[in-house]
């Protein structure tokens, strides 16, 4: 309605508002209507012919059959400058201008051109050589025109190609579907296929650790004296090894220096006591100077031993028949033997198994180097901050990428090392009168 | 010796043909030891650890790095590898120019120099896509580290650059398909995991402070890594956008005028603007909306990875939630605060943000913005700044304690001065419990008990009492019983109650006959109860003992921790008392003056 309301207002003041015309009397009703601009009107009324042609008075409606409530947030709208341009223009050709055809001359006809062959007068030698620097000059330039193409083939590179094109459409449901996936991996365009052992991961060990919730910023008390406690029997284990190699390497070989008194006891040895000494030297020259020689064998000495070899051996072999025949009274025996046996074993694979496992989460021996954990990230309870802006780093997160890659046997643990140049210094030796001889030249290997 | 065959040699075959030493390889491959070095980075090619070392290595016992004999003959295969002779030869060649002090052959042959790429071995180590994103941690990380490196290192420029940019478009992509599950603040830095198409991907992002040179790294072995990872993180980059139908390289959605600055050119401040992360990026189409009941696909994946439906649906309603969870939150950040990691929280989580537009390009919108919901600031308010009322002041904290939790936290707890609660790891594994007692204030702080405030979303706690019900079930023992006990009683008097009822209505009348109903979750509960004993009867006769003994522990912790509860209920009892009493006499004594 209020629409309709609307029109009928402004229909009023273009009657009112209408301006006079020239010398027409306002006063009669003739040029009251010449005078009046009426179009308004027409256009009103025009407009409401038109509404009742298509689906009658948009006043009389609802505004339910007329509107649509938006449930929806408003979608995005997508950038201005991804809207599709338009097709370009095709370029203009410059050299065929329909403007400038005539220039070109008459189609039909052509100006006789006579064509004069001017004969090459130089001597076969220079024409040669000019030939040769012509096949040169082109194959120059073919040269420098592949480096071209080449560059900017290169530079169309520029965007990465997408290397699972191919496995796109099977790709998100991929766990339905193992065997497609198994013949992708099989297939290999022409290439040497990579052996399928090297897909099995070097460790188990994940590639990014998860922090120890104690090394937050601002970290739970519980979860931080965890962490310190942690930090602590690292120090321990330390210092245990350090004690043990101490024990083992340098208790164990103890270099005394000597003292005063072992000096003045070195000095002093053999004038005190010399005539102890002198004894010794006597019980020692008293002693057995010759190795006795044992007496040889007699011949019944001999025949003797011989007849109690052979009783002995008769002797052992007796028992070993007894035992033999007397195996068949140890069944018992040997099947619980036998089973200890299997029992045993089975126990050690066991244990095996149960080492091996432990083990896949240390670094394997790759190399010379042994892998060395990086020092535990902990920051002291009074280097805690008690905010963001404040916060002191720990580690270094390269170091930490670095040993990472050592420790899950991608790469060995190495040392590094420098090579020292050492240069060889010349040394003369200094001449003296009696043994005079050209200068000699060492070097250090040769002293 | 019967067979008139040749002798067996020693180490012809079996382990010792297996294995070919460091020294070996490089004989065969002709290529130095640098070159051997990134040809099996890139390649992937690994030392191996023989099971007898002796025998591997015919006799000798020393500990030398070897390789597998076939990963060496694979190596043969590989056109890298004519590359590097070609290199190794070029680079003779102007070592030799360099010699005679003929530099412009020198500058010539550089500029000629051969290079390789590495696009044909993306494909080769990674057959499929999901292997390539099951590998993204490291790649990630590095770059991300590369990515802060000065120009005083040996690492090139352009790899730097390369770093930069890539994570940058990564993170790009994480915000668009709002993929962050967990974020941390580490002293060693941050951590972020995101899920990835089904992957989680977790890395680490070091603290932007003054960069210090690395202690016992080679620098040349990280940087054939990285030039490995750019290469790989660029094509996943180009695929992950695509899914997304986002353009790529990334360009923002707003295309305003660039505004100009003297320092910077269009497209370098345009660079800039992109790695703000505060724009949303330009998409060629938008996405399509996902099908609001997908509940076939939801028991595919939960029956895929083998799980509970409802624990399936549950998660899955908590990471949309997180999804949303800053959705008409607007952030403004302070200049002390670092800007990167909390604009990447804040934008991947829904919210908007901004900052100081003089301290970096990128900001939307000034600090005097009436619309803003929260301003992060991480030092002692200033005197002199105007203080608006219609933002809560926060500290830093509260964005990434938020994210953790899955709903928003109360502000009150981080405003500016207060003293913070803890930043607790999200990675931390859920300790087993044994039913002990746990204090009230470690529960609100690890977002298990509903918050008492009003600025708690008062979703998240709700969903978590859920889960401690169904661990409970689980357990089936002791806790079984008393439920069982619990929900009999509660039939019980439902069934009192309603004859009562219904003869105050009406007693004479026909009532339809009820349909007996099957308590389910009381049969499910007696079940699992049944199986937990038909289990305990298996435990073998010497761990029989133990097991009682655990039993034991159990019940004795449970009992403990409901005298305390109710201990702690008496208590804040008498001291809400005590609170009532000592206002009442207030207020008497207002009264008498």
């Amino acid at each position: 309605m209020g629409l309709c309301q609307n029109t009928v207002k402004r229909f009023s003041t273009a009657i009112m508002g209408a301006k006079s015309k020239g010398r027409m009397p306002r006063h009669k009703k003739k040029s009251w209507k010449k005078q009046v601009n009426i179009s308004e009107v027409e256009e009103y009324l025009d407009d409401v012919r038109l509404q009742e042609r298509f689906g009658g008075l948009v006043a009389d409606k609802e505004s339910s059959d007329m509107f649509i409530v938006d449930s929806k947030p408003e979608v995005l709208k997508p950038d201005v400058s991804l809207q599709q341009r338009r097709p370009r223009k095709p370029k203009v050709d410059q050299d065929n201008l329909r403007c400038f055809q005539n220039l070109k001359g008459l189609p039909g006809a052509k100006v006789p051109v006579k064509t004069r062959v001017i004969k090459d007068k130089r001597p076969a030698f220079v024409k040669a050589k000019t030939k040769k620097k012509k096949t040169k000059n082109a194959i120059n330039a073919l040269h420098i025109h592949d480096a071209v193409q080449k560059k900017e083939a290169t530079e169309k590179k520029q965007l990465p190609k997408d290397p699972w094109a191919d496995d796109q459409d099977s790709d998100v449901d991929d766990w339905t579907e193992v065997g497609a996936t198994h013949l992708r991996r099989l297939r290999m365009d022409g290439r040497v296929r990579r052996p399928l052992y090297m897909r099995v991961k070097t460790s188990l060990l994940p590639a990014v650790e998860t922090p120890h919730a104690g090394q937050s910023y601002h970290p739970e008390a519980g979860d931080h004296a965890a962490l310190l406690e942690k930090a602590v029997q690292v120090e321990h284990r330390k210092e245990a090894d350090f004690q043990r190699w101490e024990r083992q390497t340098t208790a164990k070989f103890p270099s005394v220096r000597p003292t005063e008194s072992d000096w003045v006891k070195e000095m002093s040895g053999g004038l005190q006591d010399d005539h102890d000494e002198k004894g010794d030297d006597e019980k020692s020259a008293t002693g057995p100077l010759v190795r006795r020689v044992p007496k040889p064998k007699t011949k019944q000495q001999r025949r003797k031993m011989r007849e109690r070899k052979v009783t002995e051996r008769h002797r052992l072999a007796a028992i070993d028949t007894r035992r033999t025949e007397n195996e068949v009274f140890r069944v018992r025996t040997l099947a619980r033997e036998l089973r200890e046996q299997a029992a045993r074993t089975a126990e050690r694979q066991q244990r095996r198994a149960v080492r091996r496992s432990a083990r896949a989460e240390q670094p394997l021996t790759l190399g010379r180097h042994r892998y060395e954990a990086a020092p535990l990230e902990v920051s002291l309870s009074d280097e805690l901050p008690g905010s963001l802006r404040n916060v002191r780093t720990e580690g270094d997160l390269l170091q930490e990428r670095f040993k990472s890659l050592q420790r899950r046997n991608v790469i060995e643990p190495r040392v590094r090392t420098t090579q020292k140049k050492q240069l060889k210094r010349k040394r003369f030796d200094r001449i003296t009168g009696s043994e005079r001889e050209p200068n000699k030249l060492k070097t250090e290997r040769n002293l | 010796m019967t067979g008139s065959g040749k002798m067996k040699k020693k180490y012809a075959s079996g382990e010792a043909s297996w294995y070919m030493t460091r020294k070996q390889a490089l004989d065969k491959l002709q290529v130095n030891l640098r070159d051997f070095r990134r040809l099996c980075i890139l390649k992937g090619i690994y030392p191996r650890e023989p099971v007898k070392r002796t025998r591997a290595q015919k006799g000798s016992t020393e500990k030398k790095t070897l390789y597998y004999k076939k990963d060496i003959q694979f190596l043969l295969h590989e056109p890298l590898i004519w590359k590097m002779w070609d290199m190794k030869s070029r680079h003779k060649k102007i070592q030799k120019s360099k010699g005679k002090r003929d530099f412009d052959s020198v500058k010539r042959l550089h500029a000629g120099r051969p290079k390789y790429d590495l696009d044909h071995l993306i494909k080769e180590r990674y057959p499929t896509f999901s292997d390539a994103l099951n590998d993204l941690d490291d790649p990630l990380s590095l770059c991300s580290l590369f990515a802060i490196m000065p120009a005083i290192t040996k690492i090139s420029d352009a790899i730097v650059a390369d770093c930069r940019r890539l994570t940058v478009e990564f993170m790009h992509y994480v915000i668009e398909a709002r993929a962050l599950r967990k974020a941390f603040i580490s002293i060693k830095g941050y951590y972020f995991q995101a899920e990835v198409q089904g992957c989680v991907v977790t890395w680490v992002v070091p603290h932007h402070f003054v960069y210090t040179r690395p202690e016992n790294v080679d620098m040349k072995v990280m940087s054939i890594f990285s030039e490995f990872y750019t290469t790989l993180l660029g094509f996943i980059n180009y695929r992950l956008y695509h899914t997304l139908n986002l353009i790529y390289p990334p360009k923002l959605a707003l295309t305003g005028a660039t505004p100009s600055d003297g320092c910077l050119s269009t497209a370098e401040l345009e660079a800039e603007r992109v790695a703000a992360l505060n724009t949303p990026l330009g998409r060629l189409r938008l996405p399509e909306q996902p099908e609001a009941d997908d509940e076939a696909e939801l028991a595919l994946m939960a029956a895929a990875v083998g799980d509970d439906l409802e624990e399936a649906r549950r998660r899955r309603q908590r990471t949309r939630r997180l999804q949303r969870l800053f959705d008409g939150c607007r952030f403004f950040i302070g200049r002390e605060v670092p800007r990167e990691p909390f604009v990447f929280v804040i934008r991947a989580l829904g919210g908007t943000c901004s900052w100081d537009a003089t301290c970096a390009p990128g900001a939307t919108y000034s600090e005097a913005d009436e619309t803003i919901t929260h301003q992060l600031i991480d030092r002692p308010v200033p005197e002199a700044s105007k203080k608006y009322t219609s933002r809560y002041y926060v500290q830093p904290q509260w964005v990434f304690d938020s994210l953790n939790l899955g709903a928003l936290r109360p502000v009150q707890l981080y405003f500016p001065g207060v003293e913070l609660p803890a930043h607790l790891s999200p990675f931390k594994e859920e300790e087993v419990t044994w039913g002990e007692y746990v204090p009230p204030d470690k529960l609100k702080l690890l977002g298990q008990l509903q918050e008492t405030e009003p600025a708690g979303d008062g979703e998240a706690p709700d969903e978590s009492e859920d889960e401690g019900e169904e661990e409970e079930e689980d357990d089936a023992s002791e806790e079984a019983v008393e439920e069982d006990e619990d929900s009999g009683d509660d039939e019980q008097e439902e069934m009192e109650d309603e004859p009562s009822e219904q003869s105050a209505k009406a007693k004479m009348r026909v009532t339809p006959g009820k349909i007996e109903q099957v308590n389910d979750k009381k049969e499910k509960i007696k079940e699992s109860k049944e199986d937990f004993w038909m289990r305990a009867r298996m435990i073998k006769k010497k761990d029989k003992h133990k097991f009682y003994k655990l039993l034991k522990r159990k019940k004795m912790m449970q009992e403990e921790a409901r005298l305390l509860t109710k201990k702690r209920q008496v208590v804040e009892k008498e001291m809400m008392e005590k609170k009532k009493l000592q206002k009442r006499q207030q207020k008497k004594a207002l009264a008498q003056s």
